[in-house]
Parts: structure tokens; sequence; C-alpha cells
């Protein structure tokens, strides 16, 4: 047996298949090599290859692990006997080396290739789709529903907008075109999808105002009457005549201000545009006090520079509520839109029986959290799966979930092993 | 013929024996000494029709004889003994069947599955039902599985069979094709038991892989003159390892397995099964390594000990080739190249792969040398030209008519055949231009009749009455029985081959594949009264499955020597050369289909088949082909981005030769693969497009007479940016296609909003008061709902609108203020007599103020020219305040101007003035002269890609000029047109 050097030693610890792990490591320090060699392990330790599930995110991954798993097991087939204990040595295989065990595993490839239902290497959407192949009734889907492509995904969307905005959904529709100046709402309604679980609860008044940090009932005429007492326009009035005999910068600020017809919301930009300090300022968007008008104008102001300091004050306070209001708002149109947008797309794939990326995972997950459901599927999985090894787990949220789904599932009536890789960034 | 004997009569003949000729021969052997009459009393059964007619060929090769009788397992019920047994039901009509019950069973308990899922699921239950037939299991064994499910879900499964159960009743009279076959065979073998023939029943081909072939084998080889003739027989398979096969759940994917269910079942042991004649395989030694590779799972720990005992492993595999290619494009083009060289030989090649998506890619790369393959699958009749007729016509009561499906119809060959053709295929032309150019994008009756009016054509009346009957307004939603469906599809299908000027179906029902699809319909429509009502989709979807479970044959003669088999024809023979392609994981073995039913310890439990059995069968029809005399294994090692994984059998090859270096497996290995290699190569060259020298930038110098003697102001800026596109368009004469479905672009939106503006001024410049934000977005709705056809375009420019229109009225009342809105989209021209050139305007509005000076506007739906831009290429408004100045706009005469502005409503809305300071029109007309002056030289070109914006531009002539195999740092290729 060979010296083993301290990574080779990490690794092979690492692919110890009695426990679970999850392993983050730099890319291209061997991570697939730990998976396929725990995989290799577990089938030397008599494991059912149809209870090892491997799951990747890209098909490529997938194969990539299977043709590395088969070369390896193939090569053991004709390997003479001092030639096959140093590799299982090599693989950190500890137990006591038989002429069974060396016959075992020469046998090792044909059993995990042709193993009837086989050694599942897959990736998360293909292991999906096939459960919900067997499992149609209880998921609710039809045995031979499509998966849906990208490109019919857009062209479904954009049927839907257009019936929606053309039908009854035209007013919830209008009022999220004002807010979106899209060319067509084909982006829009792909995050929508992408973040359809967001959409499933109604969202009140009151719950919005409390994400936003906002008293419940929170209007415009709130929001102005805590900015104008009154004694703005007279302010305004005399403001604006100082400024203008002021430097340059009071020119452009009377400029700006002269811009207000009407002290109300709509004025509130404006007066934050100049009584605030800017974005990339040491504390933004806070009132000028002390540094606005220029000096020679605060002079100039002086019997009612006070109340121009506090209206400053007003305006800072009133801008955090204000962008809150804009937010609520476009959040409400948002949702009103998505709440009617999102049923006619699920209704439309329905019809066509289509499912979506998305679907397949979030199906799957339902199967394999609903504890009754999911212990008839792990019986009817030819036995259940003892073994999980996901691959590249930072990319795959929904995955780790869907995985951790079968995990605990399985883990309720029998050990279970899972084994988690993700890249470290 | 045979001697009497008590066990069962079982022969084998080894796999790479010509088994049609073998077994021609074993016969003729076994009557040297008989009477002619004895061969004619011989009865032939055997499994496919190709067999049949090579095993006719063969005895029609002479001598003289009187021949045996050959018949089909599947004919055996058509003797007149047993037409007491009744016809089978279709099982078009079983599944329509199925299709109520499940309805019906939906309605009872809503919650069992979606009911858009009827259609699939009968037919996912009308196969477990086949197959419960031909296996013989019944329900009740189902239902007496056990399963310890609480939940609820076995429940669910046992209902769904619970509505097939009558059809499982020994007294049902209407059986299905599997269950009236087994019915046949069990009474058959009832008739033999009372009076056993005494003539001879041999039984060749069959692999007994369905239960009821297997039991007439069975009773077969007891006759008193009965035997069967295994095909592919591994004689080179130990005892032990036959065996060790004892277990189904362990050994159904091994090709011989269904060889020792039969042994078992006949009661006698695989040593008992004798050789059918003396014929020697082509390579006996491949034959043994190929039986070693492929020993069961649990022992080929064997390998180490029997490999060493292989003969010859190098004169074995001689002539064996691996193909390993980067794509399944290299690999199509390799296998076409091998094809056409046994073409060239005059040799017989056969390709045999499950991938049909690789055989068309075969067939296309054969079709550069006018090879057309013999392909035994035919072509699938909803591919061929009336199949795709009438599925794109059930199309249309389901969707919306686009101008894409209308148009997809009007240009099928089968449409308007009753006559005048050629004025249809005008007149179709002429409608697509419209339709590209003007929209909509959803005609209706209304839009082309509106098209029409404007035709002097003699015939287009009637065109568009014809048009409007077939394609418009055919779209329903609800649903109608099966039966009014079938009628209006047809009638509806030979209303448009007929035409808008002929009689009957014109050519629909013609040739072949015409005559094919009135079959299917009329079995369809024989069937129609069990099919309920449906929508359109559901009946769209039926009607593709139905067309797609037929086939033509290609009715031209195809090269008789090339041939292509599906995988079960391996067992024919009879071909020089075998390619075996598409081996890959997924393609063979296809990976088994996924049973919504019942897993493998379940079917195992009630009998049925489990899913490796289709594997096994493949295993076995790879095991016979790769003992043919010479043949190619090919695979590709990638395929959609990623690796592929090489088909299991290929893969136990190839382990078990690297293993045995000594013996020279591993030299064979690299020999196969480099024969593979070569022919890659060739491929290689093949593919080699050879030497094309880039194309340089163009700068065309047509004639002067050629040139553009006119143009508008707002192509100026195309001339001065990329002249090419000037000299493309005015002097070439090109215009871009629009696509077929027109869509919301940026000109309709421009062209939209000018409207509303314009109309919108016009009402308000008398009456201030009525310049409001209300009023604006009230004609914006107008305009919008007439002139745009998708509601989406619609509410997002109105949305538009409204965000701007605050700015826009405020700005509004300025300029209304400032000068009076005289005259809208007024034209305008300036000539330059001494060049013969005019230059014309069109100005979206001019104003004149009360000194009688002009305010020239313009409206951008984007963001407008910065002045720079206008100094040195946006010249558009300079140029109209030149004009008005020089010769001035509509009736206007010479006007001074006062300034000219650009209104941008983008998302930022802004005005932006031209330099009129700057750039007096004087002076702009002086250099403008100068610039046409300057093309007016016979020596100045038009240059590609003079000066873009941004160099990642795209402008509509890139391609024709070929921009990429240039950049534009070369210098431009001034090339004289004048030849």
């Amino acid at each position: 047996m060979s010296e083993r050097n301290d990574a080779t030693q990490r690794q092979i610890d690492a692919a110890r298949p009695d426990r679970s792990t999850w392993l983050s490591a730099n890319a291209g320090s061997g991570k697939t090599r730990v998976l396929t060699d725990r995989v290799a392990r577990l089938l030397l330790d008599q494991v059912d290859p149809q209870h090892i599930l491997c799951l990747t995110y890209t098909k490529a991954a997938a194969s990539e692990m299977q043709n590395r798993l088969f070369r390896r097991l193939g090569a053991w087939a004709m390997l003479a006997d001092e030639a096959l204990i140093e590799e299982l040595r090599d693989l950190g295989f500890e137990g006591a080396i038989t002429p069974d065990t060396l016959q075992d595993a020469r046998r090792l490839f044909a059993r995990a290739i042709e193993t009837p239902g086989g050694l599942k290497i897959q990736t998360i959407h293909s292991f999906c789709a096939s459960l919900l192949r067997r499992f149609p009734l209880e998921a609710g889907v039809t045995p031979q529903f499509t998966e849906m492509e990208d490109r019919t995904a857009t062209l479904l969307r954009g049927e839907i907008v257009e019936e929606l905005a053309d039908g009854p959904g035209a007013e919830a529709f209008y009022e999220l075109a004002r807010h979106y100046s899209g060319e067509s709402f084909e982006k829009l309604t792909a995050e929508i999808v992408r973040h359809r679980t967001a959409f499933v609860q109604d969202l009140s008044d009151t719950r919005l105002a409390e994400i936003f940090g906002q008293p419940a009932g929170l209007d415009t005429n709130e929001i102005t009457s805590r900015v104008f007492l009154g004694n703005e326009q007279m302010l305004l009035d005399q403001m604006l005549p100082a400024l203008k005999a002021g430097k340059s910068t009071d020119v452009s600020a009377a400029q700006k201000l002269s811009g207000i017809t009407c002290l109300d919301f709509s004025a509130l930009p404006v007066l934050e545009n100049v009584f605030l300090t800017g974005a990339g300022t040491k504390s933004p968007f806070s009132a000028k006090t002390g540094t606005f008008p220029t000096k020679d104008t605060r002079t100039a102001l002086d019997p009612i520079m006070e109340q121009i300091n506090q209206w400053m004050l007003r305006v800072e306070d009133a801008r955090l509520a204000r962008l809150a209001l804009i937010a609520m708002q476009k959040t409400r149109a948002l949702h009103g839109f998505a709440r009617l947008f999102l049923p006619a797309y699920e209704r439309a794939k329905q019809l066509r029986g289509l499912l979506d990326f998305d679907d397949l995972i979030l199906r799957a997950r339902d199967l394999l959290t609903n504890p009754d459901v999911a212990a008839w599927v792990l019986f009817r999985l030819d036995g259940g799966i003892d073994h999980i090894l996901v691959d590249e787990a930072q990319d795959t949220s929904p995955v780790r979930t869907a995985g951790t789904g079968i995990h605990q599932r399985s883990g309720r009536t029998r050990r279970c092993v899972a084994h988690y890789l993700c890249r470290r960034r | 013929m045979f001697e009497s004997g008590d066990s069962p009569r079982v022969f084998g003949l080894p796999p790479g024996v010509d088994f049609p000729r073998a077994l021609v021969e074993g016969l003729l052997a076994r009557h040297a000494d008989q009477p002619p009459e004895a061969l004619a009393r011989v009865r032939l059964i055997v499994n496919t029709k190709r067999m049949a007619r090579r095993i006719r060929d063969l005895f029609d090769q002479g001598p003289a004889l009187l021949l045996p009788q050959i018949s089909l397992v599947t004919d055996l019920g058509e003797g007149w003994d047993l037409g007491q047994i009744p016809d089978p039901v279709p099982s078009l009509r079983r599944r329509l069947e199925l299709v109520q019950l499940i309805t019906a069973l939906l309605d009872r308990q809503p919650d069992l599955a979606p009911r858009s899922a009827i259609f699939d699921l009968a037919d996912s239950l009308a196969a477990l039902m086949d197959e419960m037939h031909g296996e013989g299991v019944s329900p009740d064994v189902i239902d007496d599985l056990d399963v310890t499910d609480q939940s609820g879900h076995w429940a669910r499964i046992k209902s769904f069979l619970g509505i097939v159960r009558h059809y499982f009743d020994a007294g049902f009279d209407q059986p299905d094709v599997e269950t009236r076959q087994r019915r046949v065979i069990q009474r058959r073998i009832e008739q033999w038991q009372i009076d056993p023939p005494r003539h001879p029943i041999i039984i060749a081909g069959s692999t007994g892989s369905r239960g009821a072939t297997q039991l007439l084998m069975q009773a077969v080889a007891r006759l008193p003159q009965g035997a069967v003739i295994l095909p592919g027989f591994d004689f080179d398979m130990p005892d032990h390892v036959w065996t060790s096969l004892e277990n189904a759940m362990l050994s159904e994917d091994h090709p011989q397995y269904r060889f020792h269910r039969f042994a078992v079942g006949a009661g006698i042991a695989t040593s008992d099964i004798r050789p059918w004649g003396g014929d020697a395989p082509a390579n006996p030694n491949r034959n043994a390594i190929v039986s070693l590779a492929l020993r069961p799972a649990p022992v080929t720990d064997q390998w180490l000990r029997d490999g060493p005992k292989l003969f010859d492993i190098p004169g074995a595999l001689e002539k064996v080739t691996l193909l390993e290619a980067p794509s399944t494009r290299h690999e199509a083009l390799a296998i076409a190249m091998r094809l056409r060289h046994a073409a060239n030989e005059g040799k017989t090649a056969a390709l045999i792969t499950p991938d049909r998506m690789l055989t068309r890619q075969v067939t296309a790369a054969l079709d550069r040398w006018s090879i057309l393959p013999d392909d035994s699958a035919g072509e699938p009749l909803h591919l061929s030209p009336p199949g795709r007729l009438l599925r794109h016509v059930a199309d249309l009561f389901r969707h919306r008519l686009t101008a894409e499906a209308l148009l997809t119809l009007l240009k099928h060959p089968l449409t308007h055949r009753g006559g005048d053709r050629g004025d249809h295929l005008r007149l179709t032309r002429e409608l697509e231009l419209h339709l590209r150019r003007h929209g909509p994008p959803y005609p209706t009756a209304a839009s082309l009749r509106l098209w029409a009016e404007g035709r002097k054509d003699k015939m287009v009346t009637r065109w568009v009455d014809w048009l409007c009957a077939c394609f418009t307004d055919r779209d329903d939603s609800g649903t109608i029985s099966l039966a009014t469906r079938i009628e209006a599809h047809i009638t509806l299908a030979e209303k448009i081959a007929q035409g808008s000027n002929g009689e009957g179906s014109g050519t629909l029902w013609q040739k072949d594949a015409g005559q094919e699809a009135q079959r299917a319909i009329s079995e369809l429509s024989a069937e129609a009264d069990v099919g309920g009502s449906l929508n359109a989709a559901d009946y769209a979807s039926l009607f593709h499955k139905i067309l797609a479970a037929r086939e033509v044959r290609n009715p031209i003669e195809p090269h008789p020597n090339i041939l292509i088999w599906g995988t079960l024809e391996a067992r024919v023979q009879g071909a020089d050369l075998l390619i075996l392609a598409g081996l890959n994981e997924g393609s063979w073995p296809e990976a088994p289909k996924p049973d919504p039913w019942l897993n493998r310890t379940l079917r195992h439990q009630a009998g049925l088949l489990l899913p490796e059995r289709r594997i096994g069968l493949s295993a076995h029809d790879f095991q016979q082909a790769v003992a043919a005399p010479e043949v190619w294994l090919t695979r590709s090692v990638r395929s959609d981005d990623a690796e592929t994984v090489v088909s299991r059998w290929l893969n136990r090859m190839q382990n078990l030769l690297s293993g045995l270096p000594d013996q020279g497996g591993v030299a064979a290995l690299e020999d196969m693969r480099s024969r593979g290699r070569d022919w890659l190569q060739r491929v290689a060259q093949l593919e080699e497009p050879g030497y094309v020298p880039s194309a340089k930038r163009p700068a065309p110098c047509p004639p002067v007479a050629a040139r553009p003697t006119q143009l508008s102001v707002t192509e100026i800026k195309r001339l001065i940016r990329d002249p090419y596109a000037i000299y493309a368009r005015h002097i070439l004469g090109l215009r871009r296609l629009d696509p077929l479905m027109k869509q919301p672009d940026a000109l309709l939106r421009g062209t939209v909003l000018h409207e509303v503006l314009e109309c919108f001024v016009r009402e308000t410049c008398d009456d201030p008061a009525r310049c409001t934000k209300a009023l604006l977005l009230e004609k914006a709705v107008t305009i919008l709902a007439e002139n745009v056809p998708w509601a989406e375009a619609r509410a997002l420019w109105l949305s538009r609108l409204e965000r701007v229109a605050d700015w826009f009225i405020e700005h509004e009342i300025g300029r209304q203020v400032l000068a009076t809105p005289t005259a809208f989209e007024a034209k305008g021209k300036a000539g330059m007599p001494d060049l013969g050139f005019t230059l014309t305007a069109k100005a979206d509005r001019l104003d004149l103020d009360r000194y009688g000076t002009l305010h020239i506007y313009d409206y951008k739906t984007g963001q407008p020219p910065t002045k720079k831009e206008q100094k040195a290429f946006d010249k558009q408004l300079l140029l109209e305040a030149a004009i008005a100045e020089r010769e001035g706009f509509g009736d206007m005469g010479p006007t001074k101007v006062a300034r000219a502005v650009f209104i941008g409503l983008g998302s930022t809305p802004t005005e932006v003035e031209a330099p009129l300071e700057d750039e007096p029109p004087a002076r702009v007309w002086a250099e403008f002269h100068a610039l046409i002056s300057a093309y007016m030289d016979p020596s100045k070109g038009y240059i590609a890609r003079r000066a873009p914006r941004n160099s990642d531009d795209q402008g509509d002539y890139d391609q024709l000029a070929r921009f990429g195999e240039w950049d534009i740092t070369d210098m431009a290729d001034l090339t004289d047109m004048d030849e």
C-alpha cells in the first residue's frame, strides 16, 4: 500500500460511507472523486446499488460521474488479486480482504450498471421527472407530461399575458404596467414564475405596511400632512427671490423649486433634491441644515431660517415613508397581477400537460415531504433509498430541499446517510 | 421427420448463423431421403413477416420442391376451426372506451387525478391491460398482492383497475387483441391434446418472451412431430451459468434468460437443447468472447478465470470496427460513408439501431450520393404530406387563426389541388407579403376581405371567399362528440385540398400516404360511437397519436443493398456488413419506461413482465447482431453538450478485452478503435470546407445614373453612417422581410404615438382649456384600440404615455403660447437642379408664431439625438429647417425658421433643440450639397458601416455586406459596378 499524503487522507476520510457529510472544497480539489469513491465504498460494503441515489445539477456532471465510476469498477473486474487489494486499500477500505471480497469487487461494475432499477446517478431534474412519472396520481400530474422548454414557457406566458390584458385581468395588468417600463412583460413574468411561492399568500395591506416598517393606513395625505404644516407657501415665496439673488448653487436651487406647482405629494421629490444631501455624501439624504442655502442667503433669510430648517428636517423624516409608500404601491400592483397570472399559468400548463423545471422540483418535494405519501413513494421505489449523494449542492437550493425531503422521510424508518458536496467560493 | 421420443423437442441455432438459411438447409437435409410430399406436410410457424419472406426467397432459389406451409405466430387464429372465438376489438376502440370509463370514474371521485390526464391515463392503463391479457394475469391477482399501505394510494390504483375488471371476465365476448391471441393458442393446444397432429409442426425464430407465445412453443415442442427452433442460442454458455439465471429479479436482463425460462417450462435442461444443423457461426471465437462478456452480473468474477481460455482474440475481432465519434452528426456521417462504400462494392449492408433520429441523419447524409436506403420502418404517417395537412387542419379548431397557421396551410403541397393551383400560389405569395408588411397577426374574415378589395385580380374574390369559408373563425372551445369532430375535420380538410375552384378533394387521398390516411380515418370513424365528447385539443392529440402509429412505405424504389433495420430484424440476417449504431445507455438499451401502477416487486409477484425484459430482449438482439461476419459498433462520445455513457454490452466487451493483454485483447481492442478512427479521419476530410477568402469591406460604386435622385431627410443619417445601406435599399431595391407574425415593434409604436399627438394637438389648439391629461389619454385609448391588435402592447404603450403625460401637457401649454400649431405631417422638398437631386421631408408638426416664423417639431418615442450628433450625423431637423427656408412645406412657401425641436417622450421626457445658431440653414444646405455632389462622382463608393454610432450596432444589410469577415478598421474595397 502506497504512503498517503495529507490531502489524499482527507479525501479518504471524507469518503467514509457510514456518516453524513457536508463537504465544501475548492474547484479542482477532487470533490467529484470523493463522491465516486464514496459510491465505490458503499458498493464494497454490500449496499444494494438501487438504494444509492446520486444527484448532480447538470447532465454533464451526471454522465461524467457515471463514466468515472464505471471506469474504475470496470478495471477491477480483470485485476489480479494483489493489484486489486492495493486498489481497495488505496480507496480506504479497511475491512478484512478475503477472496470473497475480491470476487465481489470484480462483480461490482456489472452489478452497479445493470442492477435492475440501476444505480441512480441523475440530474436533480431528471430524478424529479422520473419520480413524477411513476407517481402521477399522487403528484396530481398527467403521466405523460412534457418537460417544458424555455421557448415554450416564454410563448405560453406571452399568451396568458395577452389574454389577461384583453379580458378580466385588464385592470390588474394596467395597474402593474404603469410601474413597468419594459418593452413587454416577458422578463417580468419569468421572474414572477421563478418566485411563484412568494405569491401564494394573499398580501393584506396591514402585512404590506409591516414589511416596509410603516404604520397601517399610510397614504399620501398622511405623508403630506407630516411635511406641510401650512407656512410652507409663505416660506417658499420668501426664499425664491433670496435664492435667485444668491450664488450659482442657490440660483439652481431656485430654478428647481420654482418648478413646484403645488405643495403636495408631487413636490416632495423636488424638495428632497434641494433640501437633502445626495446619495454619495457622508450622511446621505439628511437635511442640509446649516449648509443650505449658502451663507449670505441664509443671513438674508435669517428671520425665517429656523422655520426653513424645521421644514427641511420634516422633508428628511418623510422621505423613507414616501419611498415605502411607492414601493408598497408597486408591490400591491405586482401581487395583484401575479395572483391572476399564476393561476392562469398553472391552468394553461395543466391543460397542455406541461411542467416547467421548477414544477418538477416543487412537486417532487411535495411528494417527499408529505409523510404518508413519502412512505408510499419509498415503498414503491423498489425498497427506498439509503444513501443520497448530492454534487454542487450550493447551486441547488431546491435540490437540497428535495434531497433533504427524501433524507428525512427515509430516515424515519431506516438509516439514511446523506452526503453533500459544494464548491467553495 | 423426427424420431419419436418422450422429451420435448427443442433445437437452437447459435448467433452468427444465417438463421433462415440454416433453417431451410436443416429441413432439406432431414427430408433428403423422403418422398417430395413429406416436406409439403411440414407446417412452419415463424415470428415475423420478414422472416417468412426470407425463407420463401431461399426456397425460391431452387431446386423445385413441394414447399412447406409457412405462417406467422399471429396468424394462428385464422383457421376456420377457430371461428367460434370472437374477433378482437380494435385497440383504438378499447382505448376510447377506457377514456369514457376514466371520465366516469373521475366524475365520481374528482380528486383521483386531474381531468387533463384522462387521455394519458387511458393510454397507460391500456398498456397495462394488454400486458395482463398477454400474460394471463387477472385483476384478482393484483387485488391479492400483499401491499401494506394505509394511506389510500394502493386503493387509488385498485380503483382504476376496478373499472376494467369486466374486460377480464371469461365470458366477455369482445376480447382484446392479446386476449384473443391467448384464447386462440389455448384452444389450439386443447385440440392438439385431443387429437395430436401427425405432421411436423415447427415453430422457429421466437424467443417466447410473451406468455402466450411461450405457451404455444411449449405445446409444439411436445407434439409427436413438433419442434421448436430457438434463434441466437448461446451454446458457449456453461451449464453452471445457465443455472445461475434462476432468479428472474436478477437475470431478466440477460440475453439468454428467456431460453432458460423456456427450458424450465418445458421440463428440460438447457443441455438438452440441440443444434438444429451443423452450420458453424460466422466467427465461433467471437461468439465465445461475447458470451463470456455478457455473463450475468452475479458471476462476472469468472472473467478472470475464463478469460485466458479464449482462443485467437485478434482473429475473432479482426472484422469488428469500433467507431467512437465525437458527436452523433459525425457518427451518422461515418456510417453513411461506410454504407456508400458497401454500395460501391456491391455488398449488402444493414444499419441497425433503435435510434430513429440517427437513421434519419444517416438517410439525409446518404442523400448527397443519391442513395436511398431501404428503411424497413417506412415513414410515420403523421409526417407524410396528407398526415401533416390533416394535423394542421385539426389545429385550426384549437386556436385563434394566426398568420403563421394560415400560410402554413396555404403553402402545403396538397392545398388547393382541385384546380388553378398556380393562381392560388400567386395569391398566397401576395397575401404573405401583405401580412408580413401590414399584418394583422391574427387574420379575420374582415381583414382578408379588406385586403382583397384593393386588388383587381379576377380570381381574388372567389379565393377570399374560400379563405373565409375554410380558415377564419374555426376555433371552438367546447366539447363536441367525436363523430361530429371527425366529420367537421374531414369535410374541412377536403375543402382545403379542393381549393376555391374545383371539385372533389384534390389529391388528398391519393398515393400510398393518402390511402393510408383514409384508412386511418375510416377506422377512427368506425369507433366514434364510443368516443364521447371531447375538446379540440384532445381531439388533435388523439388524431396525432392514431396517425403516428401508422407508417407509409416510401413509394420510391430504394437501394436494394443498403438497408435500415429495427433491432429485432438482426435475427433475419443475410447482410454482409451489420452496423450496430447508437450504442449508448439510454439509446441501446433504451431506458425502461416508468410504470405509474406497479413496482418491480409487485410486477414479479403478479406474474407480469419486469421492466428489464426489454433490456434482455435488446441484449439478445445485440448478441445476434454482433456475431455477423463483419460488424461495425458505433456510438457518439458526446451528445447535447454532455458525455454519453457507453452501452453496457459494449462496456463489458471493452472491460474484458482490456483485462486480457497477454492474449492480445488490448491490442485487438485498439485495432478495432483504430479502424474506426480511420473512418472518422475520412469524415473530417469530407467535412473540410476548403479555403474561402474573406470578403473585403464593400464600397460599391454603381453608375451615376443608377444612384438615387431623391432621399428623405431621415435617410441622410444613414447615408453618413452606413452608405452601403442606402445602396442596398435604393439601388438594389432590397428591403428586410418582416416576420410572419407581425410583432408590436418600435416602428408601430412611433406611428401610433404620432397619430395620438397629432389628433390631440389638433383638437386642443383652438381651446387651450381642453389641453389636459385626461383628454390625451382618452385619445390614446381610442387610437391604440384601432391600430394595435395586441392588448399587452396597448396597455404598456398607454402606460408609457401616461408617465410622460404631465410633462407633455405642461410643455404643450408653453408651446401653444409661443406659436400656433398650423400643419401636421406636412410634406416639403428642396431641389438641387445642378445635381438633379431632390431632398424630401415630412415634418411632424409646424407651428407659426405671431411674427410669421416657423417652429418645427419632431416627436421621438425614445431619446432624441444630442446637439453634437445633430451637427455631425443626425441632420433631420437641420435639413427640415433648410427646406422650410428654401422652398417651404406644404403650401407655406419659404418661411423663416425660429427653432426646430425634438420632443423626446422616452423614460426621461425632454426637449432638444436643433443647433440652428451654430449651423444656420444656408450652411447646412451648402454642406449637404457637397455631400450629395460627392456621391454623384462615379468613383465615390457606398462604403459599409462607415461610421456606426456603436461598434455593435446592427444594420439590416450587415449580412449582405458580409460584415464579420471584415471589420471597420479594414480599408474599403471600391468596386466599380459599371460593367
